[in-house]
This record gives C-alpha cells, sequence and structure tokens, in this order.
C-alpha cells in the first residue's frame, strides 16, 4: 500500500471522533426505543440504531476514502464496549470490521469512494452488530448477566437470542435498515456536503 | 489539594468499575458509585459529582417506583433504569479519563505497545466524549431560535428532518475540529517517524498505588 491509500495521522483523528458519534448516536437510538419497543422486538432496535448511524460512518469514509477505516472504527467502537465491561465485544465487532472490509477490498481504490459499496459494507458491518446482544449471552451465558438485568427482562433476552425466527428477522432488519440509512444519508451527502464541495 | 493520576491508572479503574458493575448486586452497586465520587472529588472535580450523586439518588427513586409497577413498557423502562444505574459509575470514571491531555493519554498509553494509529484513534475518542456534548449544546440553543430543535414536541412529527437538523451541523463541527486536530498534531510532529518525547512526566505514584489498593479493598469487601 503506498502513502495515499494508506491511512494517515489525519484519519486516524478522524475515525477517532467519527467513532465516538457513531457509538452516541446507536446509544441515543437505543436508550429511546427501548422503553418504546424492547419488550415486543428487542433485536429489532439495533436495526433502527444504525439507521441513524449510517450517515455518521458514510461521512467518515467519503472523507477518509482509504482501506481500514471501516476496520478501525470497529475496533475503537469495540474498545468502548470494553470499558462498558464487554470485553468481547472489542474480538466480535473486529470481526464484523473485516467482514465488511472484505466488502470493499475488490477494486483499483476507487470503491472506496463510492457510496453504494460503502453502504454496502456498512450493512454487513450492521449484521454483525445486530447480534452483538445474542453473541453476549451465547459466550458468556445468563448466568453473566443474571446480575444486571431484572427476570423478565432476562426471560425475554434469552427468548429473542435462541429463537431462529427471531436471528434472522434482526439479521434481515439491520441489514435493510442499514441500506435504508444509507439511501437516506446519501440524499443528505449530496445535499449538504458534496454540493458545499467538503467531502469530493 | 488536586491529586493527578497516571493515566493509565484511570483506563484501568474504568476498566475495573466496568466488569464491578456486572459482577457486582444491585444492592452493593452504590458502594463502588460512592467511591467513584470521592475518586473524582480528589481530582479536584466537583460540580460533575453533585450531578451524579443527584441523579443517582433520583435513579434510586425511580427503581423504587417501578419495582412495584408491572410488565410491559414499564419493564423496559426499569431495565434502562437498572443500566442507569450500573453504569453511572463507569461513566464516572471515563469523565475523569476525558478530562486527561490528548498527549499525556498518548504517551501513557504508548507505554502499552499499542499500535500508534489505533492509539491516537483511542486518545481522540476519549478526549471527544464531553466535547460532543458541548458543540451539542451549542447547536440546539441555535436550533432553538430557529424553532427546529428535537426538544419541541411538535418536532417529533417529523423526526427525520428533525434529525437532520441536529446531526448535520454536529457532523459539519466534527470535521473541523478533525482538520484542526490534525493540524496542530503535525504542527507538533505526529507523523515523525523517530521516538517520540512528551512534556507529560509518566509515571505510576503513590498517589495511583494508593488509589489502586483502596479500590481493590472496597471491591473485595462489595465481593
Amino acid at each position: 500500500m503506498n502513502k495515499a491509500t494508506r491511512l494517515q495521522t489525519k484519519d486516524y483523528i478522524l475515525i477517532g471522533i467519527f467513532s465516538i458519534l457513531i457509538y452516541a448516536v446507536n446509544a441515543i437510538v437505543g436508550s429511546i426505543l427501548t422503553p418504546v419497543i424492547g419488550a415486543a422486538a428487542m433485536p429489532l432496535i439495533a436495526g433502527f440504531c444504525l439507521f441513524f448511524s449510517a450517515i455518521v460512518y458514510l461521512v467518515m469514509a467519503m472523507k477518509v476514502s482509504k482501506r481500514g477505516a471501516l476496520l478501525v472504527q470497529s475496533i475503537v467502537n469495540g474498545l468502548v464496549y470494553t470499558l462498558m465491561g464487554v470485553p468481547l465485544m472489542l474480538v466480535f465487532f473486529a470481526l464484523a470490521g473485516l467482514f465488511g472490509e472484505a466488502v470493499l477490498f475488490r477494486g483499483a481504490g476507487t470503491q472506496y469512494r463510492r457510496l453504494t459499496r460503502q453502504s454496502l459494507a456498512y450493512a454487513v458491518y450492521g449484521c454483525f452488530y445486530g447480534m452483538g446482544t445474542s453473541v453476549t449471552i451465547y459466550v458468556y451465558g445468563s448466568g453473566y448477566l443474571s446480575g444486571m438485568f431484572d427476570a423478565d427482562t432476562l426471560d425475554r433476552m434469552l427468548y429473542f437470542a435462541y429463537s431462529p425466527a427471531w436471528i434472522a428477522a434482526s439479521l434481515l432488519f439491520a441489514f435493510g435498515m442499514t441500506l435504508l440509512g444509507s439511501g437516506f444519508a446519501s440524499r443528505l451527502l449530496n445535499k449538504h456536503f458534496i454540493k458545499a464541495g467538503v467531502i469530493r | 489539594m488536586r491529586v493527578v493520576f497516571d493515566p493509565r491508572t484511570q483506563l484501568l479503574v474504568v476498566l475495573v468499575t466496568s466488569v464491578a458493575v456486572f459482577w457486582a448486586g444491585m444492592d452493593k452497586v452504590w458502594m463502588v458509585t460512592l467511591f467513584m465520587a470521592a475518586y473524582l472529588l480528589v481530582q479536584g472535580i466537583y460540580v460533575p459529582v453533585l450531578k451524579y450523586l443527584i441523579l443517582a439518588a433520583l435513579l434510586l427513586g425511580l427503581q423504587e417506583l417501578l419495582n412495584r409497577g408491572g410488565s410491559g413498557a414499564l419493564s423496559s423502562l426499569r431495565f434502562l433504569n437498572y443500566l442507569g444505574l450500573r453504569f453511572m459509575p463507569v461513566m464516572m470514571g471515563a469523565g475523569s479519563l476525558g478530562r486527561v491531555p490528548s498527549g499525556k493519554l498518548i504517551s501513557a498509553l504508548a507505554t502499552l505497545r499499542l499500535p500508534r494509529g489505533l492509539l491516537i484513534s483511542l486518545a481522540v475518542c476519549f478526549r471527544f466524549m464531553p466535547v460532543i456534548r458541548l458543540e451539542h449544546e451549542a447547536i440546539q440553543v441555535s436550533a432553538r431560535l430557529r424553532g427546529v430543535s428535537f426538544t419541541s414536541p411538535v418536532n417529533w412529527l417529523r423526526p427525520l428532518r428533525t434529525y437532520e437538523y441536529t446531526i448535520m451541523p454536529l457532523l459539519m463541527r466534527s470535521m473541523k475540529i478533525s482538520d484542526e486536530l490534525a493540524a496542530s498534531a503535525t504542527v507538533k510532529g505526529i507523523d515523525d517517524p523517530g521516538p517520540k518525547t512528551s512534556i507529560h512526566r509518566i509515571a505510576f505514584g503513590l498517589q495511583d498505588y494508593l488509589v489502586l489498593a483502596a479500590y481493590a479493598c472496597l471491591l473485595a469487601a462489595v465481593f
């Protein structure tokens, strides 16, 4: 990789700032929706979070336009989750980031500037993101979470985590909502950033 | 007198707290919260501590009320309340870490031999947490003047447009801050491949050992 396609210090700074923005958007949307649809459809919340955070990711991805941006963003988010007490998420998000990067891998380098490819990469990452809570339950078991959640909530989380229908719905919904969010984001990007020349 | 801890101690306190709040019983979490309050106070962080403690008291009161309620939406609210109470000590620790100057944080984290790029992203990410809130508040002042703030219930009827008016200025500001930080770092020679020196002295002091020992004793009592 030459210097033009390798991540530079300014890229790492941008990724650091936008990673925490993505985390904040996801956390805020998740907190607002949990009391509303948490009891009925908890696994779908991630899809809504991704819908709203897609714009943040796309601005970052289009500004950086280099290999590794999604992976570094995933690792930084994983480290934030590690600090929140779930170190497993570091490995999980790194893996999700790698799958997302795989979507972007083929091409001469211009693919990193294409909204469709970046949207698809974020949607693949989003599928994994949507499975985060379930994977925590699979790996740590319900014992780890029993002190954290009341019995009622934990029962519901276990039901959602082990129900094949809910797993499939969660994956499809996260993928679809991320693409939908990317569509919305593309419109905003054209309206605010590309027209203004902030992103070329 | 303000006590200054090594950033690695602060990071360790956050990491240990994040695991401790998972394992501690709900009736013991308040002990961790009180310890974190004392930890912030010795660092000269007074007003945020007061806010955290008031919020903790409110959440505790709400928890009592919700425990008497039934299931459904109340159960989800109880879940959020649980999360709020459990993660408050982590937020308090992270708040202290967020006040460490970026240069000092990078110097301290460099001793952990993390990849340099990741280290920069991580340091910026920690430092940017409190900045987001300040930027967001400034943006909302303007948004309220123009009647497009999400705090106005009438705008909840147009969620996408309200989101656009909230996130776009924040993204613009974030890009500008990122450019300024990058320029500042370049001027300070961050791209130079040679070994880096720092104006900040990075070393464990007596205060670090004392706070870690006190925390270990508290956690032993909690578990």
